[in-house]
């Protein structure tokens, strides 16, 4: 890359961005304008309307036989005595302020030395009303106190006799702590819509605005290489960002720091205390944010036709990375070692800290460089982006917006995009949907997750495309020899996965809370379930479902773009992420693998079907206790999760396994010459 | 001097779903300095695609080509900078002036500051664009506009010049001053190619044409080999005639 090169497109795209009305309004108009507008008329404004409560007398209807009452509450200051009929209409007409109620002879009450009950009717809603409560229960505590003084002296006991103990509550964190998390909250979120903004226009018109113009052509037949053109654009669109960004978190710092001198006095002491380092890092903090802001926005933006489209492209992604800082800025949401590699919401939750004084040098660096990590893979997405021929000259090509499916061509097999987009959509749907009814009751919810999240949207989206579904999902009889090899591997490998989640169960346990979890939702004890219900809900629906979606949909989509057994390995480790929970991932995955074999080599979804089915029903029979004991010891004994399974059926496993594996390969190749 | 080698140029795009679509089916043919040829086809027919692997903006499939002996694959910045382009698509930055511009494209083709000054000047006097230089671009006329991408084509000094329906959609006046420049080049030793769908163009100018159907190249020749080997009398004949004994083929 020649820099200079990279440096003349840089300065020219500078050029061309800053004499866009857009982008300066954006960078400069909101931060020097309209926050100091904003905020320091709503400051005084605030200011204005507090004095105004302050002066204003509340409006006050005592509804009390006892005219001593009526005594009390007039000599109050800042009360005003008013008269209405249909008292709580009038206060919420804003005719009145708060009521009092007094029920009874207060006075006659009060010599019995029985408890004399006054209400205060009040609208919290209104500040006015708010205000008139407080000043009726100040006005109201005095008279206790003065009542209780009385009784006490009457009694000849001493002043503090009612006083047992004095409970106090006081906060001693230092107020650039208390500001500090206050704004450690706001700040991050702010700062990353500020980058945002800065980041989002010149992203856009710097890529889809200059296809749009038709300048992309020009500018490529020039000596300049692709990875010249995005550096100097994208430095471009990162130094906007940052500007924006330091711009407005200034513009912000100045106006809320003049802000707080107006209303010191009503809200109290609010002091900012910030070291200079602290600001240093922030800014420097910043930087790598903003690179990474620039880049994922340009390689979006690049990606559309024009202007408005990339407008829809980029819009959703600002939506998307505002979620972090906002996760970030919930109470409790603390830096831990895992947050420190989570994009966004790391530097969120830094500042947040930072602003606390709470950071250490260790996080710094890792937030730093995971970062900057992410920013350079950004960057390289963009420049890949741009390298494709076919998306930075499409004036007429772009991601199809309308569905049609007479569009779509018959296929053999879905793309692989596509096939990851459906594995995806299922992801989410299980994350989201199939959690949800499960909890509620597992058979009933594994039914609706197995055949309505899993099975369903796989066939319909096959469907709508126009891909050939038997194909694609290898719905087709094995051989006679694929079935016995099939069989042989099932019953093997149902021994093996045990073995497998012994050694498993070792090194990451499952929380024997949520085995218990577990256990109980599945209801295997209940005498009310029957075992065929069990069997169907989770052995055979999943076997079905997840196998049309995984070794069916995936299987064929993925194996268009990669070598089949690649594919086998990429399916399965999908598999195990579609089970969600951490400590069955690795399981499931080692499954996947043997049943993708299976699909692979006996070119029949039946075939693991039977295999997933088998592995699933046998393990449900052995912890309901209903599998010949002979073999059911092998679940049931506490020994074997302890020391593992005995040796000699381990062997035997292996055998049958092997014995499956090589009469499976066997008739493979048989049926190919065939 | 042969400037522009193309052997066995094939393109193919690939479409949504797997699909592909073969813009270009191998075009070998050769242009030399001096000389005007010229490039004849329907909308479609693969003209753009054509011109875009010869000007290194897209790269091609499968074959290759020279471009000044320099093969664009291998040494591309070399070849661009023995090239000027100019298409439809080849638009000017609106919110930079004209001089601005100039300067921009000056740098990028290594040309040092004071070079590009002059070489302004220059072009700016041959093409009467002295009136023009200090406005933005967007505030310039069909006309002017393409006056700027004229100078700015030929900027560097390119010995070949690739002008893609250079004239398309322009009026009279300016059309002319295009096809004044193409002459103009040719009279001074470029090497020029350039396509069109106008026949009275070609006629006008090429002293070969290439015609295009459906990306293969049906026929290459001087015009009056082109009326002997259809004949016809002019070149919309020879072309029609063309087409129509290519369609009956795959009839």
């Amino acid at each position: 890359m020649n820099l200079r090169t990279a440096k003349t497109i840089f300065f020219k795209e500078l050029l061309d961005t800053l004499r866009d009305k857009r982008t300066l309004i954006a960078m400069l108009g909101v931060p020097v304008v309209l926050y100091p507008a904003l905020f320091i008329f709503g400051a005084q404004a605030m200011v204005v309307q507090q004095d105004t409560l302050v002066k204003t007398p509340s409006r006050v209807v005592v509804q009390a036989s006892d005219p001593q009452v009526v005594q009390w509450i007039s000599g109050m200051p800042m009360i005003q005595l008013a008269e209405a009929k249909f008292p709580s209409e009038s206060m919420f007409a804003g005719e009145i302020d708060a009521i009092i109620v007094a029920q009874g002879n207060t006075s006659a009450m009060l010599q019995l030395g029985t408890p004399a009950k006054i209400d205060i009717q009040y609208d919290a809603t209104e500040p006015a009303s708010r205000e008139a409560q407080r000043r009726l229960s100040k006005g109201l505590e005095k008279h206790f106190e003065r009542l209780l003084n009385e009784r006490i002296a009457a009694r000849g006991l001493p002043a503090d006799f009612a006083l047992p103990l004095k409970i106090g509550s006081k906060d001693i964190a230092p107020p650039a702590k208390s500001t500090g998390t206050i704004l450690g909250m706001i700040l991050p979120m702010i700062m990353v819509v500020m980058l945002g903004v800065g980041a989002f226009y010149p992203a856009i018109d710097i890529t889809a605005g200059e296809k749009e113009r038709g300048t992309f052509e020009t500018l490529l037949s020039t000596p300049t290489t692709k990875l010249e053109i995005v550096f100097g654009k994208f430095l471009t669109i990162f130094l906007l960002s940052l500007l924006t960004g330091v711009l407005n978190l200034a513009s912000l710092t100045l106006t809320f720091a003049f802000q707080l001198t107006q209303i010191q006095d009503s809200i109290g002491a609010f002091e900012i205390h910030l070291p200079a380092a602290t600001v240093a890092l922030i800014f420097l903090l910043m930087a790598p944010l903003a690179f990474f802001i620039s880049a994922a926005m340009m390689s979006i933006a690049v990606l559309a036709r024009n202007f408005k489209e990339a407008q829809n492209f980029v819009t959703p992604f600002f939506a998307v990375i505002m979620f972090p800082s906002m996760f970030a800025s919930l109470p409790g949401v603390k830096l831990t070692a895992a947050m420190q590699l989570a994009p966004i919401a790391n530097v969120a939750l830094l500042f947040k800290d930072l602003m606390t004084g709470k950071s250490d040098v260790q996080s710094v660096f890792v937030v730093l460089v995971s970062t900057a990590v992410y920013a350079v893979l950004a960057l390289l997405f963009a420049a890949w982006v741009f390298q494709r021929e076919e998306v930075i000259l499409s004036e007429d090509r772009g991601i199809p917006l309308t569905l049609r499916r007479s569009e779509f061509t018959p296929e053999p097999a879905p793309s692989m995009g596509l096939a990851l987009f459906l594995f995806a959509l299922v992801f989410i749907l299980i994350f989201y949907l199939g959690t949800y009814v499960q909890s509620q009751n597992a058979i009933s919810g594994t039914l609706i997750t197995q055949w309505g999240i899993i099975l369903a949207p796989t066939v319909v989206i096959l469907w709508f495309v126009r891909v050939d579904i038997v194909r694609a999902l290898s719905l087709r009889l094995p051989s006679f020899g694929a079935s016995v090899a099939t069989l042989l591997m099932a019953l093997a490998w149902v021994v093996l996965i045990l073995q497998i989640s012994i050694w498993q169960n070792r090194v990451l346990p499952m929380p024997e809370e949520m085995a218990r979890q577990m256990e109980e939702l599945l209801q295997l004890d209940n005498p009310d379930v029957s075992i065929v219900l069990i069997l169907f809900a989770f052995a055979l629906s999943p076997a079905i479902c997840e196998d049309a979606l995984c070794r069916g949909a995936l299987f064929s989509g993925l194996r268009r773009r990669m070598p089949d057994w690649v594919a086998v390995l990429a399916v399965a480790a999908l598999f195990g992420l579609l089970h969600m929970v951490v400590y069955r991932v690795l399981t499931t995955a080692i499954s996947g693998a043997v049943l993708g074999y299976i699909v692979w080599r006996s070119r029949s979804l039946y075939a693991s079907i039977a295999a997933h089915f088998i592995n699933n029903a046998v393990a449900l029979l052995a912890s309901t206790g209903q599998l010949p004991q002979s073999v059911g010891v092998l679940w049931t004994d506490e020994r074997y999760q302890k020391s593992g399974l005995p040796v000699p059926a381990l062997l035997g496993a292996l055998a049958v396994f092997g014995a499956g594996v090589v009469l499976m390969e066997w008739t493979a190749r048989r049926n190919r010459a065939a | 001097m042969l400037m522009i080698q193309s052997e066995n140029l094939r393109k193919v795009f690939h479409a949504s779903r797997g699909r592909t679509v073969e813009a270009v089916r191998g075009a070998t043919f050769s242009v030399a300095a001096g000389e005007i040829f010229g490039l004849l086809g329907p909308n479609g027919a693969g003209k753009t695609t054509l011109l875009r692997m010869l000007g290194t903006i897209i790269t091609p499939s499968s074959g290759h080509c020279w471009i000044a002996g320099n093969r664009t694959d291998l040494a591309t910045d070399e070849v661009r900078h023995h090239i000027g382009f100019l298409s439809g698509n080849t638009k000017l930055y609106g919110r930079l002036t004209a001089r601005e511009l100039l300067r921009y494209f000056g740098r990028l083709y290594g040309m040092p500051d004071p070079a590009i000054a002059k070489r302004s000047e220059e072009l700016a006097a041959m093409l009467g664009m002295g009136e023009f230089m200090e406005r933005r671009c967007d505030t310039l006329s069909t006309g002017q506009s393409q006056k700027v991408s004229i100078a700015r084509v030929l900027l560097h000094d390119p010995e070949v010049l690739i002008l893609d329906e250079p004239t398309l959609g322009l009026d009279i006046m300016t059309s002319t001053t295009i096809l004044d420049f193409i002459l103009d080049a040719k009279r001074r030793g470029h090497c020029i190619i350039f396509s069109t769908h106008y026949m009275s163009e070609a006629e006008l100018l090429c002293d070969r044409v290439g015609l295009i159907y459906n990306g293969s190249l049906l026929a290459i020749g001087t015009k009056q080999e082109l009326y002997e080997a259809t004949g016809t009398d002019n070149i919309q004949a020879a072309f029609l005639a063309m087409v129509g004994a290519e369609e009956r083929k795959h009839a």
